[in-house]
């Protein structure tokens, strides 16, 4: 899996995790959230969505 | 209210729209209840779009979006009594209803550690590690300074590391075999 360079890879204090496991739990946090971002809005802000717009061509 | 534009340019507001769906990914952690968090979204694009006067362009306008969301919630939360919260959390409520595989497990046991945290630090892990904000940015919507952040997210990172098990340079299951797996069934999914 992924190789981390040595020269970059801080020595982690027992008050904070390495940098390898930062950016794991950073990428699954990523991948845990994209569901929710590729899902399609919801109706009613679709809706929402659709009346401001027209409301906004109507204020031009 | 309306911003300064033609018929034959486009409405420069359009653009909130298009944060429209991390804009729900945010207030679903802030609120951990769906329903709550899309009146959340709604509420944030009506005061977005009917006070753009207020947003200068050139400036962040993420950042001023999650901002006047971030008050809201925190504005409604004072007034009212707190909603019970799903204790296991929304996002893995929502990955049970999907296929088990391997990594799927992994995605959920990582979002039920996720809803255990405390909430200033679920908010800039979710901000700075899931929806990529630097961590000025996250500063900025938060309304705290820079160090402020970098210490959250990594008390964050360092009780999630703690309830999955994950010791400092070994047990990388997320990586080497559970995610993996995820990975696969959605290169799979898509192809």
């Amino acid at each position: 899996m992924s190789q981390i360079d040595n020269s970059e890879r801080r020595r982690p204090s027992s008050r904070e995790v390495s940098q390898a496991i930062e950016k794991q739990i950073d990428e699954n946090l990523k991948r845990l959230y994209q569901q929710s971002l590729d899902e399609d809005l919801p109706e009613a802000l679709k809706a929402l969505v659709a009346r401001l717009r027209d409301e906004g061509k109507g204020n031009r | 209210m309306s911003p300064d534009h033609d018929a034959n340019t486009p409405d420069p507001r359009e653009e909130i729209i298009e944060h429209l769906p991390a804009l729900r990914a945010f207030a679903l952690n802030l609120t951990r209840n769906g329903a709550a968090a899309d009146d959340l979204v709604q509420d944030t694009l009506l005061k977005a779009w009917s006070k753009f006067d207020l947003y200068r362009p050139g400036t962040n306008l993420r950042a001023w979006l999650f901002t006047i969301l971030r008050n809201d919630f925190y504005s409604k939360r004072r007034k009212q009594a707190r909603e019970v919260a799903d204790v296991d959390g929304v996002l893995a409520a929502r990955l049970a209803t999907k296929p088990d595989h391997d990594g799927r497990l992994a995605l959920t046991d990582l979002a039920k550690a996720f809803a255990r945290l405390p909430d200033e630090q679920r908010e800039v892990l979710v901000l700075v590690g899931a929806l990529g904000f630097s961590v000025e940015e996250a500063a900025a919507t938060c309304g705290c300074a820079v160090g402020t952040v970098k210490s959250r997210a990594n008390r964050g990172r360092r009780a999630l590391a703690e309830m999955l098990g994950l010791a400092n340079g070994e047990g990388m299951d997320l990586t080497e075999n559970a995610t993996m797996a995820v990975l696969s069934a959605q290169q799979g999914s898509h192809g």
